[in-house]
Parts: structure tokens; sequence; C-alpha cells
């Protein structure tokens, strides 16, 4: 066992001491995060969809409505109650506001009140429309009357458990980074061997057993450090919770990363150097980066491909990720997803086990 | 009951008998048979290819044998292949381990597989690596590795050592402090089983060689004996222009061999006096021009060539 762990620091100085593996293990998931992140936080920002549902009756309600369409930032649209509302769940619209039939009435007797519905998932996006909006009105209340706050508007948040495109994303890609540091210790694998390293070694007393676990256990400590710099930027850039328990996303990761690592491990196998694995692992990590729902959600693909996509372990590592990250979900209910990574790792190890060359 | 068959036996360092290795229909170790003693400096010598590595590789446990026995330390390395391992030490030619540590930290690694080891600090000052004891690996320069390598073969302070080329891409100085650390080792009673390419390394460091060629032991002994039993000649060495007549040369007196290698033409005689008149005058007649001409004993290098046909480089 300490000759485990000698070998385990031993790889992880040769880490620590390398900056370019040091990038791509650490920082690169970070800017992928972060380039994603902005990507899609950004376009929603400078536009805002309004409903505006207007049953007033009297003068009034219209006026409103037509000082909100005449804000620059706000793109509005008038429609009945059904309508606005299902857009708004769809994500159509940022707020929806709802001037009742006996506004003007209320109004006049300084008692009105309008009922504006916002998007509770995007709250950054929301809170900037609602301030537009509040403006506006404040605005309009002091050019028509004289009364000071006549008017409040009651804010109902609908759709509290939706999904925004970073919560979708920040799992995805801890996924994508676990599935490449499992597949890419092929390479340092391979050149061990091109060197006759792994030769070498075998020329000591080491056992190959604990060569290997050393190599497991020193690729789970990497696979863990990625976790925790990955959920720390989402959370602290985007805001990005984990709603599930911490252990059971660590129980995920290890889980997911042990079976890609026997699958780098088979790569190892039949790879006959550097130059062949390199192209060998990217042919395998390229199809899941896209199928797998890494940027997207799986149900997007098209049918036809959906049985490839239901075999790729990456779309069981992502799933689990994001039904404890984004939903809270707690162990048993991504049983499956470990059960069928469990099944890749049992592969994995099998076919390696056989066919694994040391020199 | 001990029988001397068994003493004998045991003072054995490495015991090879009728060792076959064969890679499919290849047969790349074709029945060879030699011992190494404690304090012995043993070389093997012999062209790419012709089953040296893989002998050794046998030896050291790497391989597996297909017939014949190999006894190291008076154990059998196939069924204990384990327990010899903490006894040997081995240097191999391309092993650039563990880029990104230090020479002190591998040293350390490599100590740590052992029940066995000597301490990294006195490891670095035998190889004179002190200055670099805390570099990368990977910024030693290739001398400076290749030393490396050799302390690694050392960590355990085994009782048999296994060099390969030890000396190659290391300027001379460095390659006399080496042959001053193997012969330090030689004192110390270790066994070392050593493959080169150098003639002279081998001349100067083996007290026995084995020329292997094509899976055979071609001839094996004292590197002064191999010279004497295979020539009683002298090699008389010079170049020559196009005009001259090699196969009038064939029949003058005490001639046994005559080469010509780009120019350069080497005549062997057991009559160097006679010869050389020959020679000489028929230059001075200008019938053809003669430069750079020396006179020579033969060596292990003629040895080789004489028994291969090859040089050793090619």
């Amino acid at each position: 066992m300490k000759v485990t762990l000698n070998l385990v620091v031993a790889n992880l100085k040769e880490v620590f001491r390398n900056k370019a593996i040091l990038f791509w293990t650490f920082v690169f998931p970070v800017i992928f995060i972060l380039l994603f992140g902005l990507a899609f936080a950004h376009d929603d920002i400078s536009k805002f969809n309004v409903g505006i549902v207007n049953q007033d009756q009297g003068t009034s309600g219209e006026q409103l409505a037509k000082a909100l369409s005449s804000v620059p930032v706000f793109t509005v649209t008038n429609g009945d109650w059904d309508k606005e509302k299902t857009a708004l769940e769809k994500g159509d619209r940022r707020i929806l506001a709802v001037i009742r039939p006996d506004f003007t009435e209320r109004l006049a007797k300084g008692d009105a009140e309008l009922e504006v519905y916002y998007d509770a998932s995007q709250p950054m996006v929301s809170q900037t429309a609602l301030s537009v909006f509040r403006e506006v009105v404040a605005k309009m209340v002091q050019e028509t009357t004289r009364t000071k706050q006549p008017l409040r508007a009651v804010e109902k948040p609908i759709q509290s458990k939706h999904i925004r495109t970073i919560d979708f994303l920040v799992p995805g890609i801890l996924g994508m980074t676990i599935m490449q540091l499992g597949l890419f210790a092929a390479i340092p694998l391979v050149s061990l061997r091109e060197k006759k390293v792994l030769r070498r070694l075998s020329a000591t007393p080491l056992k190959r057993s604990s060569l290997v676990v050393s190599q497991i256990i020193f690729r789970l400590l990497l696979g863990v450090i990625q976790t925790f710099i990955i959920i720390f930027v989402g959370r602290l850039v985007f805001g990005v919770q984990v709603e599930g328990n911490w252990a059971y996303l660590l129980v995920a990761v290890v889980v997911g990363a042990m079976s890609f690592l026997s699958i780098g491990f088979v790569a190892a196998s039949f790879a006959k150097n550097e130059q062949t694995a390199e192209p060998m692992i990217q042919v395998v990590s390229m199809p899941m980066m896209f199928l797998s729902g890494v940027f997207f959600p799986i149900e997007m693909m098209p049918d036809f491909i959906q049985p490839l996509i239901k075999v790729l372990p990456l779309t069981y590592l992502n799933d689990a990720l994001r039904q404890i990250v984004n939903q809270g979900h707690s162990i048993e209910s991504v049983a499956t997803d470990l059960a069928i990574l469990g099944a890749w790792l049992v592969a994995g190890l099998a076919v390696s086990f056989k066919t694994f060359r040391w020199e | 009951m001990s029988t001397d068959c068994d003493i004998m036996r045991a003072m054995h360092a490495i015991e090879v008998s009728g060792l076959v290795k064969r890679y499919g229909a290849l047969v790349a170790v074709d029945g060879i048979s030699f011992t190494v003693e404690r304090g012995e400096v043993f070389g093997l010598l012999g062209p790419n290819g012709a089953g040296k590595t893989t002998t050794v590789e046998v030896i050291e446990g790497l391989r597996k044998l297909d017939d014949g026995t190999v006894r190291v330390l008076d154990t059998d390395v196939v069924r204990n292949s384990k327990e010899i391992k903490q006894r040997i030490g081995i240097q191999l030619q391309t092993s650039s381990l563990f880029e990104s540590l230090t020479a002190r930290e591998v040293l350390d690694l490599f100590g740590s597989f052992y029940r066995k080891k000597l301490p990294a600090d006195e490891l670095i000052s035998l190889l004179n690596l002190q200055e670099k004891r805390n570099s990368l690996v990977k910024n030693l320069s290739g001398g400076q590795q290749q030393r490396l390598s050799v302390a690694l073969a050392l960590v355990n302070d085994p009782e048999v050592v296994f060099l390969d080329e030890p000396t190659t891409g290391l300027d001379p100085q460095a390659r006399r402090a080496l042959w001053e650390v193997i012969e330090h080792l030689k004192r110390r009673d270790r066994a070392i089983l050593l493959t080169t390419h150098q003639m002279e390394e081998a001349e100067r460091l083996c007290d026995r060689v084995a020329i292997i060629d094509h899976g055979h032991i071609l001839a094996m002994g004292k590197p002064r004996d191999l010279v004497k039993s295979n020539f009683e000649e002298v090699a008389i060495e010079f170049e020559a222009d196009g005009r001259i007549d090699l196969g009038s040369l064939k029949g003058l007196e005490g001639v046994s061999n005559i080469r010509e290698e780009e120019g350069v033409v080497t005549v062997y005689t057991k009559e160097a006096q006679g010869t050389l008149a020959v020679l000489l005058s028929s230059a001075a007649k200008g019938e053809w021009q003669m430069d750079n001409m020396r006179v020579r004993v033969a060596t292990l290098e003629d040895v080789f060539l004489k028994l291969t046909g090859r040089r050793i480089r090619e």
C-alpha cells in the first residue's frame, strides 16, 4: 500500500509540475464553462419580451399598455390571459402584466393593482426586466395622477423549477471533463509503455496491481479536484446550485471516472503508440461529447440516433449528474445510471485485463 | 548430503544452460550456455538481433524461456522471479522515467519498491550527480540521464547487475568515471552482466566475453585469449588507391586474410616484417599510393569481424 501511495504522489507531482497538463486538466473545463455561460447568459439581457393582458374597460389600462410599448428594451405583445401565460411558461415572455377590468376605476380611487408575473427560474433576467417595468409604472403614475402610490405591482413567481441553460451546462461539462479524464489516461500509459518505463518497472519487485491501483487512485483524485473546481466556478460566477447531496455527486463522479478509465485502459491496450492512441480516443470521445447531452438535451437528437445515444456511457453519467445537481435527486433515482456505468466499468476492465500489453 | 556439484553451483551468480527462446518460427536464442561468477564482469557482444537482449531479458525474468534452465543466485528465475527481482539491478538504455520528478525523487521512489535499499545520496555521489540531485529528470542531459539509469540499477544494492550499453552517450570523462563505478562494484564482489557495442570498453572492463550471433555463442573467454586464439597475426592497416592488386597480396607468405572497406585495407599477417617489406617496396615503386599506414595487434573487434563477418555496429 505504501508503494501504491508513493506512485500516486509521484504522479500528482508530475501533474502539478507540468503546466500543459495543469491547463488541460483544470483550467480548460473552467474556460469552457465561462465561455458557454457568458454566451447563454448574455443573449437575453438586452431585450425583454413583455406580455400584456389588458382587461380594463377604461382608458388608463390602454395608457399603461402604450407606455410599456414605448420602452425601447421591451418587446410588447398584447393578448388574452391563456395565450400569454402559456408563452411565459414556455419562456417566450420574461414578464407578463395583467391589467384588471376595474383598473381605471380603482386607479381613480387611488387603489389600483397590477399583477406582474415573471419567470422566476431566470432571476437575473427577470429582475432586470422588473426594475425597468417598475420605473415605467412609477413614471406613468406620477404623470397621470397626483396621488402617491395609487398603484402597486404584485409580483407572482411561477415556474419555480425551470432549469436555466447554464444550470444544464455545468453538470454536462463536468460529465465531459470526467469522460476525458478517464479516456485520455490512455496516452500517458501508452507513452510509459513506449518509453519502456513499464518494462523497467516490471524489472523491479513492484506488483502490477500496485501500479494499476495507483493509476486509478491518481485519476480519481484528479476527477474529484476537477469536480470541486467546476462546481465552485459554476456557483460563484453563474449561481449554479448543487441541489442534491455532495456525497451523491462524488459517488457519481467516481463511478463515472472509473468506467471511463477502464475504457481508457482498453484504448491503451489496442493503441500501438501515442500517435495512434490520440485519434483513437478522439473517435470515442467526440460522438459522446455531442450525442450524450453535454450541450443540449438528448431529446433534441433525431430518433434514428437515439439507440446509439442509449448505449453511450456519458449519457448516463450526464443524466446522473443533472439529476443530482439540478433536481436534487438522491442516489436511488440515479441507480440505473450508475448500474449502466458499472457495466461499462466491468466490461472495460475485463477487456483490458485480457489485452493490455506491458511492453 | 552436500556434493561438490552443489557447492560449485552455489558459486555461480548466473548460470545459463541450454537456453532456447523462440518467437513463433524464429529461434531468437538457440541453446546458449554460460556462467557468470561473483566479482566478475561478463560481456555479451553481438550485433543487433543476435539474441543478446532476449538472453538478458530471460535471465532478468522478464521473458519466459522455451527450453533450458536459468538460475540466478542459485534460484530458478522462472519459478522465483519475484524473489530474484529483489536481488538484481537492471539498467536499461532508454528509460526516460518520470520526467517531472527530480533525480532524487526517482531514486527514492524506486528504492521504495525494494526491501533493501541504498541511501539516494550515496548513489547520487557514486554516479557524480550531486549538482543535479534536485533537477527534474527531463532537464538532465543525455549523459546525466544515463548515469541516473545506472544509479537506479544500484538502488537495491543488487548482487547481480545488468547493464545495457551503460556508457552510450557519455563523454570520455564520464565514461571513464562509469568504468570506475563498474570496477568498484566488481571489487565489492558483485556479478556484472554487460552488453556493449564498444570493443574498447569490453576489452578494458570484461573479465570474459561471449560473442553471440544468430542465437549462438560463437566464442567465449577472456578478451586477450579470444584474440590470441583467433589471431596469430598482426593487422596492417592503410589507405590505398584503386591500383592496388589485393589478389596478389593474398599469395604473400603469412597473409591469412585481407579486408577492404571504404578504401581502407587491412592485411592480417603472421609475417609482419616480410609482408610490410613487400607492401612498402611496391608502394615505393609507385605501383600504387599508400597513406596512413599503421601496424597494430589484433583486437576484439577483429575477432568479432572474423567470426561474424560483420562489424558490430552494422
